[in-house]
């Protein structure tokens, strides 16, 4: 009886903890646009409602600066001095110009190599834990539960 | 965010440091703040899922606040016998993750520190988040504290074989 009210008090906390993690995401999925997370030193208010930020892989170099394909595979044209090569990865500060341009304030460039090592280390990083982990613990499947290795 | 080997190997060192003082610190719940140290990452999952045109970076991007990683920290611990142990492990692996976040120059990273309460946001901007710099280093300060816990294991020992 007391295994069952564990186990039924578990399965409530789960819902509940699924429950309030469902409420930040959605809470901050509508709200994070009214709160820009990027350096607005320099820039006066009016500036600041009109700057956002994008970034993508940078897919041809340009006379203005260079265009970029974002995450949604929309091609930006970017107004910059900064020469990036083509298949780095930028992230872009700026000013969307009635033109259609979009005005950077600020790039930071992530060299194409840059970036397939991030995921190269990330993978190694992912492995050596998987291994520590397991070296460690296992899943009792009948309770569920993980538990050490003697 | 740095490399997740970078992250890992922070969370050890942290874990293997704060070991020669308390002895709770032993090599299983170091694996634990290991896993820890990557919790708020789980929103890379929506860099897999932009492959299947599901864009849900924003939606996920909640975990990668200290608030969302704890949630997602207690959840995992649920899956343990010493729930609360496992727990304080977790949060100092969230700990290092939000401490190694904090220094990097990165104008597309999401860290509301205080999220829900604030959208505060700081970064130091010591370094790029691909730089290998400080994998290097992180990797070279694990050699150097691995071979500092051999010493002072011998040590440990030798007292107990006194005693």
């Amino acid at each position: 009886m007391g295994k069952m009210i564990s186990v039924f008090t578990k399965i409530f906390i789960l819902l509940f903890l699924i429950f309030i993690l469902t409420l930040l995401c959605i809470h901050y999925y509508d709200n994070y646009q009214m709160h820009p997370s990027f350096p607005t030193d320099g820039l006066n208010q009016s500036q600041i409602q009109d700057v956002f930020k994008t970034s993508g892989e940078v897919v041809k170099l340009q006379d203005y600066g260079f265009d970029i394909l974002d995450e949604y595979n929309n091609i930006i044209p970017v107004l910059s001095p900064t020469k990036p090569k083509i298949g780095d990865q930028v992230e872009i500060l700026g000013i969307l110009e009635p033109s259609g341009y979009f005005k950077s304030i600020e790039v930071v460039v992530i060299e194409k190599w840059g970036y397939e090592s991030l995921f190269l280390r990330s993978f190694i990083g992912l492995i050596f834990m998987t291994i520590i982990f397991l070296w460690y613990w296992k899943l009792d499947f009948k309770k569920f539960l993980f538990v050490r290795r003697k | 965010m740095p490399d997740w080997l970078t992250h890992i190997t922070v969370a050890w060192i942290v874990c293997t440091v704060l070991g020669f003082k308390f002895q709770a610190f032993k090599q299983p719940y170091i694996a634990i703040c290991m896993v820890g140290a990557l919790i708020p990452d789980i929103v890379k999952i929506s860099i897999l899922l932009n492959y299947f045109n599901l864009y849900t970076f924003y939606l996920l991007a909640a975990i990668h606040t200290p608030a969302g990683s704890i949630i997602i920290a207690s959840i995992i611990s649920l899956l343990f016998k010493e729930k609360k142990l496992i727990l304080g492990f977790l949060v100092l692996g969230i700990g290092t993750h939000y401490f190694m976040d904090l220094l990097l120059n990165d104008i597309n990273s999401e860290i509301y520190l205080f999220y829900p309460f604030s959208w505060s946001y700081w970064q130091l901007g010591l370094f790029s988040n691909t730089d290998y710099l400080i994998t290097i280093v992180s990797l070279i300060t694990a050699l150097i504290v691995y071979l500092i816990s051999i010493n002072v294991n011998k040590r440990i020992k030798t007292a107990n074989n006194k005693i």
